[in-house]
């Protein structure tokens, strides 16, 4: 049911050492067994991280896994909402509803971290654009643009997609509809 | 209660008029009856034994609040008078899978059983809320309430399935009120039965009928004709299943409807949906419009944006409650729509309207008292919609709030601090900050200083949930200033037992506490004796308690029913404790307690 904890054989004390999470933390109180994560079912297909932290040599429990504050782990107890308000939403965040979403990842270059986009929220190319001209405080060029089919100023950037095949293709070639099936990361590199 | 009693001084001389006392008696009952609030009610039972007597004859309304705490037994001899009860059940943390099914499957059955044979002759009213109540439990009650019986309603309840509302459809003549809200109830597919037909022919006393939560369709010809008959239907909840076209049809039938559940809000492939178009749902909107009765608008459940925008020019500018948690409006369909709903007052939404749209919100909603802002993807790496520029919106938008839930991923002290400057009508502040041990996310200082300028700023605040990363400091605040807080919640928080101490001696009024996943032990706990006969409960679960700090409470309080739970009973426990669910009771321990529930 809950999360496993790993926890620390420590030195009895009432306040803690501020580099030391409070999860992993305990008082004078004799080491638990760390429980079994049974929200294992749950996690299929998310990448599980193993928190790097300090207590693993002193885990007792060796089939448990240390969760603490894995951000990776799915717990069916926690955000608190209602269970049924959150199997409804979740069965629509699924695609059995209309709602959906397609978040695909940006890089610029020269920038080394990158953002995430909803796609769907976005209409068509123009407003791809614009959303991604007001994310990265530039002039982005795309295909029509590029060869000359909507007048514009060619920029110093260009805007590419990684397609399921895992080629580097120049955005705007195709309708959105099909780009929108393919499309699975940006990139917006120097143009020339 | 004192010892003082009236009826000591015998008459010195014959009376031709009733012995003073008598006299007595009969004036405070009257005077009596103008007392509502429970609090005051008993308050005015604890002066002495003749004003119990009295206080407990005319009390009407019976709120059992933790139905372990007192037997139907006991709440029927003191309280022979009662119209209306509401029963509590389950601890709220049982709604977000802490505690295993079946903990107190059989709770009701005694209060069914009390029901049913009459020991509350007056009854009118009963409201269960977090309670397991079976299709049996149902059918004697149907079969045995008393012709006074008006009206039942349902808060997250479970273990009834249609059967059991069909058992009261058709034997509770003259019901004005079958309300079931947010309830998990046991369908067999194939076995539904039809709940609406049961009521019986002919006109009926119904005045709110709500079964948004009920999962199987509804045959919509039984419920159109059975709205047709009920001509004082003032509130109407329906299920995901009606369509807008059934529902346009159905609001033609309630000329004077005041709350509206409106099922997916869609339109469907069904007869009446054939030809809708936007002109009939607005003629439906504008007639209860007309009438200003139309003041709550709940549902939503599989939205179709377009007809949002169509009903605000009709409807929106009278409501004053208007749930959308179960549509995930974007800023765009959400922003025209708000603008229209000046005079709203409730509003529950998803953080899919993003902080640009609680901006908006908080810019229209200047009458705005009650807001939950709810997850769409309630976990804790998901994407952030919101932060706390919405929270910051809210604050200098709606200076009237009294009562906010807020979920999102990251926070700022500042924000919060914000808040507490700008909101001081606050009574209820719950932040769930779902990133777990979150600090500030600008600062990177723990939210400490952000919830000590809440329990500072807010004198009226009774209800705290806490989250994010937080140290003792923010319970040495919150024990200090927080002395009207009277529930308290607290998840991931805290550096170890001086916290806890902090609260249990710091915070007076304490009634209801709920930890989890705190590094809270024996010495914090113990640090609250003095107090544990004052609360109603106190729940920890996931914290560093051990079963001899348990057994120090539960020998020094008897009164205290300790309850140590396993949430997973297939597991053994060898030592620690798992859950801690301690709670006052006239009763003692119950005797049903399930395998994995030990009473100490």
């Amino acid at each position: 049911m809950a999360e496993c904890k790993g926890r620390d054989q420590y030195s009895p004390s009432s306040s803690m050492d501020s580099s030391t999470h409070p999860a992993l933390s305990t008082t004078a109180s004799p080491c638990r067994p760390a429980r079994q994560d049974l929200s294992t079912d749950l996690r299929l297909g998310l990448s599980l991280s193993t928190s790097p932290s300090s207590s693993s040599s002193s885990l007792h429990e060796v089939e448990s896994i240390v969760s603490t504050p894995s951000r990776n782990q799915v717990l069916f107890n926690w955000p608190p909402i209602k269970p049924l308000l959150r199997s409804a939403l979740a069965a629509s965040a699924s695609g059995h509803r209309r709602h959906r979403t397609l978040f695909v990842k940006v890089y610029m270059d020269g920038f080394p971290i990158g953002r995430k986009l909803d796609l769907l929220l976005l209409v068509g190319y123009d407003s791809l654009l614009i959303k991604l001209c007001h994310m990265f405080k530039t002039p982005i060029t795309y295909a029509a643009v590029y060869h000359q089919q909507v007048p514009g100023v060619k920029a110093a950037h260009i805007l590419t997609y990684e397609d399921q095949d895992g080629d580097w293709m120049m955005v705007g070639d195709v309708p959105w509809k099909l780009f929108l099936s393919s499309v699975k990361k940006l990139k917006i590199t120097r143009a020339g | 209660m004192s010892e003082e009693d009236e009826d000591q001084a015998p008459p010195k001389r014959p009376r031709a008029t009733p012995p003073p006392d008598q006299v007595l008696d009969n004036v405070l009952e009257t005077v009596l009856q103008f007392l509502a609030a429970p609090r005051d009610r008993s308050a005015a039972s604890l002066v002495c034994r003749s004003w119990h007597r009295a206080e407990s004859a005319t009390r009407v309304s019976l709120a059992v609040r933790n139905i372990l705490a007192a037997s139907p037994a006991r709440a029927a001899r003191r309280f022979p008078n009662a119209h209306h009860i509401l029963l509590k059940g389950r601890p709220r943390f049982a709604d977000f899978n802490l505690l295993p099914p079946g903990w107190a499957g059989s709770a009701f059955r005694p209060w069914a059983a009390a029901f049913a044979s009459a020991a509350f002759p007056a009854l009118r009213s009963l409201s269960l809320k977090r309670i397991t109540v079976t299709d049996d439990d149902l059918d004697l009650l149907a079969r045995s309430l008393p012709p006074s019986f008006r009206e039942l309603s349902f808060l997250l309840c479970d273990g009834f399935s249609s059967r059991g509302l069909a058992s009261i459809a058709s034997h509770c003549r003259g019901l004005r009120v079958l309300d079931v809200v947010d309830c998990e109830m046991n369908e067999e597919d194939d076995e539904v039965s039809d709940w609406v037909a049961a009521f019986p022919p002919g006109p009926t006393n119904l005045e709110s009928l709500c079964f948004e939560c009920f999962t199987p369709q509804v045959p919509f010809a039984a419920l159109e004709a059975l709205v047709a008959r009920s001509p004082r239907l003032r509130r109407l909840g329906v299920n995901q299943h009606v369509s807008l076209g059934q529902l346009r049809r159905l609001m033609a039938l309630t000329p004077h409807l005041t709350h509206l559940g409106t099922g997916a809000f869609r339109p469907g492939d069904g007869a009446e949906d054939e030809g809708l178009d936007l002109g009939q749902i607005l003629t439906a909107f504008s007639s209860a419009g007309r009438a200003n009765t139309l003041v709550s608008l709940s549902g939503f459940r599989d939205l179709a944006p377009e007809y949002l925008l169509t009903i605000a020019t009709v409807a929106a500018a009278n409501l004053t409650s208007l749930d959308l948690s179960y549509a995930p409006v974007t800023p765009d369909q959400f922003l025209p729509f708000i603008a229209q709903c000046r005079n709203l007052e409730t509003l529950w939404v998803l953080d899919s309207v993003r902080d640009e749209g609680l901006d908006a919100m908080a810019s229209f909603c200047k009458k705005l008292q009650f807001l939950r802002v709810l997850p769409l993807d309630a976990h804790e790496d998901a994407d952030e919609l919101v932060s706390e520029i919405g929270l910051a919106a809210i604050s200098e938008g709606c200076r009237g709030l009294r009562s906010i839930l807020y979920f999102c991923q990251r926070m700022t002290n500042a924000a919060v601090i914000t808040m507490s400057q700008n909101c001081p009508e606050l009574k209820v502040f719950r932040l769930c900050i779902m990133g777990r041990h979150q600090p500030d996310h600008m600062t990177g200082e723990p939210m400490d200083e952000g919830f000590g300028a809440i329990v500072r700023n807010c004198s009226k605040l009774t209800r705290l949930s806490t989250s994010g990363r937080l140290t003792d400091r923010a319970f040495e605040y919150i024990g200090k200033y927080g002395k009207s807080v009277r529930t308290l919640s607290v998840a991931f928080a805290g550096d170890g037992d001086l916290a806890l101490q902090h609260l249990l001696q710091g915070c007076s009024k304490l009634e209801k506490l709920e930890i989890r996943d705190c590094p809270f032990g024996d010495a914090g706990l113990l640090s609250g004796m003095h107090h544990f006969y004052n609360m109603r409960f106190v729940w920890m679960s996931g914290c560093n308690l051990t079963l001899q700090g348990c057994k120090e409470v539960a020998r020094r309080l008897p009164r205290m029913v300790v309850e140590l739970v396993n949430s997973q009973p297939e597991s053994e426990r060898t030592d620690g404790v798992d859950i801690l669910y301690m709670y006052r009771s006239l009763e003692g321990p119950r005797e049903d307690v399930p395998p994995f529930v030990k009473i100490l």
